[in-house]
């Protein structure tokens, strides 16, 4: 795919940052600019106020970058410099052969780039920069030491497991117990309480490694807020009692069937590391064609933002759709390393985080292939409003803190009602869903516009608008396309 | 359990956990009769959440038709449409009015609009300029999306507008004289006797932005008005309708004022104002418009034993030599413009800035002019300074410079020399000088303008180049308009 002014636009994390790198846009800054032979990554150095130049490798498919300056901004102004380069005047760069450094931050890389990787740096076990100080002072290890070293370190992992465990079971417990105060008190006092005794729970619930539970908790106290007034009650005691119903299941999580269980663990706090996904074989994974559909970005109250790209399916052939997901603080202003782009066309494999509905995917192969397309809903994952509805209770049967399903519907007109309610509506059956009330001042773009096709996510009343199908183009909710 | 008896109980249960079960004790149902005293009302609660996030969504209420919008919205498209957000949802700087005006005008000319979706987008850098912005869909729909609360709850309508505070009345009723007198008229006869004499004053002035003879006989209504407030700004109005007796007062009044005197050795007429002792500045400001404003030079002199031409020449107040060319501005006088222009050349290029003037149409001839005027106060300073100084009194001008004047602002020495020295420049102004630069160029004259850029910082010149390009693609696409 060609790297354009406007991709890196899509990457670069804020307008500074574009505005530095553009001062940057000096030759005699750049002592070094290459690019590997096969074009798929390039590499360069930027000289900046030091004596040593900053280098800086950015690989071609997906702009993911690395650079050696202190910068928390991701990508930095050196890589987002390095980028422009190359797309103002490419021929400036000279093919080489890759540099250790290059190579080694490649092999390092999770899952999606498209240069061969050197053998010899995969098996090299992942260090921080200690370590590999420490490595290479120490004498290199027999056998038998490497087989003791990785029995101690299980070990350690196995009661590490166990510590956490008993932790948040007693973090659930204590959550039970304040669950039951509120009750007692009334969930009407909710509001006059939330300053004093939901912070405590909520820290509590972090000190027993029960991060997931916690922040569902700050969740539902933003759901609270953000509700109208007449609603407030009703889904603070859906979101309450589906906690207390995610805590039993994690105490019962024995008797749950695997992958239920696997939400529910995911849920409560435990991670999936990708490196281990990835090299899962058991893990659900799928070969074929996606459209990016839309991305999301959701500010979660523990200051992430989690940035979502929602794959639907490219042909006939692919069935499921997907969700990557990365997760970036919101201070550094970085818009992740993913620089998938609306209606942009993916083919390759996906993994899939283990769960009951598997939703949440990685990359997995290297032969991933991009190109863009003109952006086009296939007629066959669609379906009718009645139909989401209950295609969406029955996954929920079976995941019951599923909150999200992404939704296609075809032939639908936006209509609103007299109370300023906005509503997709089926333009031959009739059939309506409520648009999200968040979404209204967006979606009143599509006023008006008939026949079409609309993917967003439905959460079982109504549905927040990502992008659509239109005689007028494509349209984007949350991401410019 | 038949729906409406569940439907029951769950009411009662979910009201005693919302007021708390301590205050209002619940029998449980039965199947919680086995869990764990402490784990019985965690229980319920569970559960009944679990059952609400199985309740089928409801339907809409009434269902508003939409109208279609392919009927009135023609749409830029392709590399224009890409341009047009790219250059004004830049996050760096604020659009600058004169972009807006010129890329608007020429999608205008060319009966096309903003692609409807990228209205969210545009919507915080366009609507500052909706006064001037001329894409009648988008102002639509920025009314139509509009929030509530951006609104301050509700629009004003005629069947609403009573219950709005008095400015957002004010607001409504200004708006609705301009686009139906009449109604706004009938609307104020009905409903001024209940308001308070100053609610009266303030809605009645609101007649004035669009005021037409056609409001005579309405403000002639409440010339007896019982308050002095009312009366005043009836009268006020009044005075400005030729033919009426406030408009004769008024302009017996500025006749008054005048005073024509013969010079002593050539006889030649001298043209002076007799001002007021009492009132200074900022007021004095005030007492010229409100005596001469909108009054013709023909009307001024025709008390007097005067020529229009000796008026001219003999006029030695800059003050109502001003109110006299708005006056020929408004209503394109163009000869009589040029010959107060020529007589006050001085102060001429700072009538092109003054506010009254901005918010006037300015003719092709018109615009010509004022350029024209520009054009003379550079001969007399350097071209780089003045370009530095028309960022501040080019708004009026709704056309580019002509073309023979382009090119010797291009190729002048010291906007040669300045224009790499532009990155520090742009610190010490609030917009992008080479933005202004680009939207005084005609468009024949960017490539001269591009190889100009060459030394220059791409900070500076890349919105610049930017903003050429998207000139460019919006004056050079094709008319959708039927050719008369």
């Amino acid at each position: 795919m060609e790297l354009t002014i406007e991709r890196i636009e899509a990457v670069a994390p804020d307008q500074a940052s574009l505005t530095a790198a553009s001062k940057l846009l000096k030759r005699a800054k750049w002592p070094m600019l290459q690019i590997s032979d096969d074009g798929t990554v390039m590499w360069g150095q930027c000289q900046g106020s030091g004596s040593t130049p900053y280098s800086m490798s950015v690989a071609m498919h997906d702009l993911g970058a690395k650079c050696s300056c202190p910068s928390r901004k991701f990508p930095c102004k050196h890589s987002i410099a390095l980028m422009w380069w190359f797309a103002d005047n490419s021929s400036e760069f000279e093919v080489g052969s890759t540099p250790e450094w290059v190579s080694d931050w490649l092999s390092r890389r999770r899952g999606s780039n498209t240069t061969e990787k050197d053998p010899a740096a995969l098996e090299k076990p992942k260090l921080n920069a200690n370590a590999a100080k420490r490595e290479s002072k120490e004498k290199p290890l027999d056998a038998e030491a490497i087989k003791a070293k990785a029995q101690r370190s299980a070990k350690r992992k196995a009661s590490n497991k166990l510590a956490r465990e008993k932790s948040i079971a007693q973090g659930l417990d204590e959550f039970d117990l304040w669950l039951n105060d509120e009750i007692q008190q009334g969930l009407a006092g909710f509001d006059t309480r939330t300053s004093q005794q939901t912070p405590t729970i909520i820290k509590r619930l972090v000190d027993a490694k029960a991060p997931g539970m916690a922040l569902k908790i700050e969740n539902a106290i933003a759901k609270f807020y953000g509700a109208e007034f007449g609603e407030r009650n009703k889904g603070l005691l859906e979101d309450l009692g589906m906690l207390h119903l995610l805590a039993q299941a994690y105490r019962r999580q024995k008797h749950l069937p695997k992958p239920l269980q696997a939400d529910v663990r995911q849920a409560i706090g435990w991670t999936i590391d990708r490196t281990e996904l990835l090299e899962d074989d058991s893990a659900v994974s799928r070969t074929g064609n996606w459209i990016v559909s839309g991305i999301r970005e959701v500010f979660q109250p523990d200051k992430l933002i989690r940035k979502e790209t929602w794959l639907t399916p490219g042909d006939d052939d692919t069935k499921d759709s997907a969700v990557l997901v990365d997760f970036i603080h919101a201070s550094s202003g970085a818009q992740g390393s993913s620089a998938y782009v609306p209606s942009q066309k993916i083919s390759g494999t996906l993994k899939f985080f283990p769960s009951s509905i598997p939703m949440r995917a990685l990359v997995s192969d290297s032969a991933i292939s991009t190109e863009d397309t003109d952006f086009q809903f296939l007629s066959t994952t669609s379906t009718t409003v009645n139909s989401a509805v209950s295609s969406f209770y029955n996954q929920r049967a079976v995941q019951p803190w599923m909150n999200e399903m992404p939704t296609a519907l075809h032939g639908v007109t936006l209509n609103k009602c007299t109370n300023e309610q906005l509503w997709v509506v089926s333009t031959q059956s009739g059939e309506a869903m409520r648009i999200k009330h968040d979404s209204i001042d967006a979606a009143s773009v599509l006023l008006g516009v008939q026949d079409l096709t609309l993917f967003g996510l439905f959460d079982g009343q109504q549905l927040e608008p990502i992008s659509a199908n239109t005689s007028l183009g494509p349209w984007w909710g949350h991401s410019d396309g | 359990m038949d729906d409406t008896t569940w439907l029951a109980e769950r009411d009662a249960l979910t009201t005693a956990l919302v007021r708390g079960v301590a205050r209002q004790p619940v029998t449980l149902p039965m199947p919680f009769a086995g869990v764990g005293e402490d784990q019985q009302h965690l229980a319920l609660l569970a559960a009944l959440a679990a059952r609400q996030r199985f309740d089928l969504p409801v339907g809409p209420d009434q269902l508003v038709p939409q109208p279609v919008i392919h009927d009135d919205v023609t749409p830029v498209t392709g590399v224009l449409r890409t341009e047009l957000v790219r250059y004004f949802t830049r996050q760096s700087r604020a659009a600058l009015p004169m972009a807006v005006t010129r890329v608007f005008s020429a999608l205008k000319a060319r009966d096309l609009h903003v692609h409807p979706f990228d209205y969210m987008a545009m919507r915080s850098v366009i609507q500052p300029h909706t006064a001037m912005l001329v894409d009648t869909a988008f102002l639509r729909w920025s009314r139509r999306g509009a929030k509530k609360a951006d609104q301050g709850a509700l629009k004003a309508t005629v069947e609403n507008w009573l219950d709005f505070p008095i400015s957002a009345r004010c607001n409504f009723i200004t708006d609705l004289h301009s686009d139906d007198p009449t109604k706004t008229r009938d609307l104020l006869s009905e409903h001024l006797t209940g308001e308070t004499a100053a609610n009266r004053a303030k809605l009645i002035g609101c007649l004035s932005d669009a005021l037409t003879p056609d409001d005579r006989a309405f403000l002639e209504g409440f010339e007896q008005d019982r308050s002095k407030n009312v009366k005043e700004v009836v009268t006020d109005l009044l005075s400005r309708l030729p033919g009426t007796t406030q408009n004769k007062v008024r302009l017996d009044e500025a006749q008054s004022r005048l005073v024509v005197k013969k010079a002593k050795l050539l006889g030649t007429k001298v043209v002076t104002v007799d001002k007021p002792m009492h009132i200074k500045g900022y007021e004095l400001d005030r007492w010229y418009q409100a005596t001469f404003a909108n009054l013709s030079p023909e009307q001024l002199i025709s008390a007097h034993e005067i020529s229009i031409g000796e008026f001219i020449k003999g006029l030695k107040d800059a003050s109502l030599a001003f109110y006299c060319f708005e006056h020929c501005v408004r209503s394109n006088n163009v000869a009589q413009a040029k010959r107060f222009l020529g007589a006050f050349e001085a102060d001429a290029h700072q009538w092109i800035d003054r506010s009254t003037l901005q918010s006037q149409h300015l003719t092709d001839e018109m615009s010509d002019l004022c350029w024209s005027v520009l054009i003379e106060r550079v001969k007399k300073n350097s071209l780089w300074s003045w370009c530095e100084q028309v960022i501040h009194n080019t708004a009026v001008l709704s056309r580019p410079m002509p073309d023979s004047f382009a090119q010797k602002l291009l190729n002048d020495k010291q906007l040669k020399a300045g224009l790499p020295t532009l990155e520090e420049r742009e610190h010490q102004h609030d917009g992008a000088l080479l933005d202004v630069l680009v939207c005084l160029l005609p468009s024949s004259c960017f490539d001269a303008l591009n190889s100009r850029l060459e030394g220059v910082s791409p900070l500076s010149a890349a919105p610049a180049r930017q903003l050429m390009n998207l000139i460019s693609l919006a004056e050079n696409s094709i008319s959708l308009k039927p050719s008369t």
